[in-house]
């Protein structure tokens, strides 16, 4: 999943209005801002798949990604805003395993419970439907935003443009297509 | 695309939305 966690920032942007929206949408993507570097550090691997969905395959990710270190990771993120308060503490949190639960239907199983563990999980729909998942993210993305866009009418402090933040996930989805994407 | 190209790739991918989106929905500059 892509585009699919900036949509799930839109979600916790609407119940806590008061949590900077950038580090929300930076908060959602940190387990793969993590994973980058992980890779070239040689921590973890990745191998690039062409022609199988959804282009890569990722063969160790334990550090970046595995339930406990999404713990880990969002715990260490949230500490970053207690000075803001528990409450958009709590949410940047909550937007880093975001992450996770959202990954967790679209991986195959490459997700650890924990590093090094035996344990992987993952419902694989990038694998059971190799296009199909696009529309599935899609759905997400839309209910993500028609919810967004509702709580915002009501809240004079964000949603200054929530067509054009639709509209800018959604182009980052195309671009994440199938049909579309660098891998 | 290598697998450090396709590393890069998807950093580059969560970061640099961050600024727009972050500006297309704040009313209050925080």
């Amino acid at each position: 999943m892509y585009a699919g966690h900036f949509a799930s920032a839109l979600v916790i942007k609407s119940h806590v209005p008061q949590a900077p929206s950038w580090g929300l949408f930076l908060g959602v993507g940190v387990l793969d801002v993590l994973f980058g570097p992980f890779v070239l550090a040689g921590i973890e691997r990745v191998t690039v798949t062409p022609g199988v969905a959804p282009g890569f395959s990722l063969d160790y990710i334990d550090w970046s990604h595995s339930l406990l270190m999404s713990v880990v990771w969002a715990i260490l993120y949230a500490s970053l805003f207690l000075r803001a308060g528990r409450a958009v503490a709590l949410a940047m949190g909550t937007a880093v395993f975001s992450h996770f639960a959202l990954d967790l239907p679209m991986h195959p199983a490459d997700l650890a419970l924990a590093p090094n563990s035996e344990a992987h999980v993952g419902f694989g729909l990038w694998r059971i439907f190799p296009t199909g998942w696009w529309f599935i993210e899609l759905a997400t993305i839309a209910a993500c935003w028609a919810y967004y866009w509702r709580r915002s009418r009501r809240e004079p402090t964000y949603g200054r443009r929530p067509i054009a933040v639709g509209f800018t996930i959604v182009v980052l989805h195309v671009m994440n297509s199938p049909w579309l994407s660098a891998a | 695309m290598s697998e450090a190209g396709l590393a890069i790739f998807v950093v580059a991918a969560f970061v640099i939305p961050v600024p727009l989106l972050a500006w297309l929905d704040d009313r209050l500059g925080r």
